[in-house]
């Protein structure tokens, strides 16, 4: 199965097409939501890359994807600006869901 | 007295049998929790592992582009990532935990496969090339742990509010109904075997 990108910015495509992952550059929602229509629509597309603006544009659209049964599975990666997410953000979901922390 | 209930035998054994209906669910559910939160523990250092080296790699991989693009054109760039092959050796199995779908994803082949020539490119562009292959490779790993912890903590969750309305609502509320009843129809039967006394009495006066 392959990836797909989908960025708003070119450095993040450019340098994952040079790795072999096809992607497109889009910036608003009404751009985003019929490439994510026509992916999800694809057999052939396993992970989606996503940057991390796009998610923000579309939280219900990541959350739909990250929950669904069925692939594809749903990806958030960083610009060249660095990540906005905070550092613990996979160990953070694991505080919230059983409030213990862990370090 | 408890609104809406008749104190009745029948409605004895009815809440007698929810009661217990209750009770096996939340032992049930208190299970699922435990085993998804292990599951999730499980997955707590690789986790720490890949939001640890998010950073840096990304950090790597989007400088060496920049030094790439520099050398040798952002357009000349982008014109050999066309002539790359695409990626499409990924394999993902999902595996269900309690009804979480949780994926594995394989790991893509690190290895160099160059795919453009040598005579019109330099060094920094393979640098952009092995870190962006670095950055896939985490990509992939990132996957599989941030999809598996995200799901699993959505279940445990929503299981907990489950296990919590369970525990502090349905079942204080059915035991209260079954006490409630058993001690109304004990004090009809306290009452009517009085009664029975009194007309034993009487009638042994009478006679």
């Amino acid at each position: 199965m392959k990836f797909f990108l989908i960025s708003d910015n070119i450095d993040t495509q450019i340098g994952l097409r040079l790795v072999g992952v096809k992607g497109v550059v889009v910036h608003k929602r009404e751009e985003i939501l019929p490439v994510l229509d026509e992916i999800e629509k694809r057999k052939d597309i396993g992970v989606i890359l996503m940057t991390e603006k796009i998610a923000e544009i579309v939280p219900e659209e990541v959350h739909r994807l990250r929950v669904s049964k069925s692939l594809p599975l749903i990806t958030i990666i960083p610009d060249r600006h660095g990540s906005r997410r905070p550092k613990d953000f996979i160990t953070r979901y694991v505080r919230e869901a059983i409030g213990v922390k862990i370090e | 007295m408890i609104q809406g209930v008749s104190p009745t035998k029948s409605k004895l054994i009815e809440a007698k049998r929810s009661l217990a209906l209750a009770k096996e669910g939340h032992t049930l559910l208190d299970k699922k929790r435990n085993v998804l939160i292990r599951e999730m523990m499980r997955l707590i250092d690789a986790a720490r592992e890949v939001q640890e080296n998010m950073e840096t790699v990304f950090a790597e991989a989007y400088d060496g582009l920049q030094k790439a693009n520099l050398s040798i054109g952002i357009e000349y760039v982008e014109e050999i990532g066309l002539a790359v092959e695409e990626v499409d050796d990924l394999s993902i199995r999902l595996r269900s935990v309690m009804g979480v779908e949780v994926p594995e994803v394989s790991e893509i082949n690190e290895g160099i496969t160059p795919s453009y020539g040598f005579s019109e490119t330099n060094a920094d562009l393979d640098k952009a090339y092995k870190a962006f292959k670095r950055a896939l490779s985490l990509i992939t790993r990132l996957t599989e742990i941030e999809t598996s912890v995200y799901r699993l903590a959505v279940e445990i969750t929503k299981t907990q509010r489950r296990v919590n309305a369970l525990e502090n609502v349905l079942i204080p509320r059915y035991e209260e109904v079954v006490k409630f009843i058993e001690s109304y129809l004990e004090e009809t039967e306290r009452d009517d075997f009085f009664r029975m006394k009194r007309l034993k009495q009487r009638k042994e006066v009478r006679t």
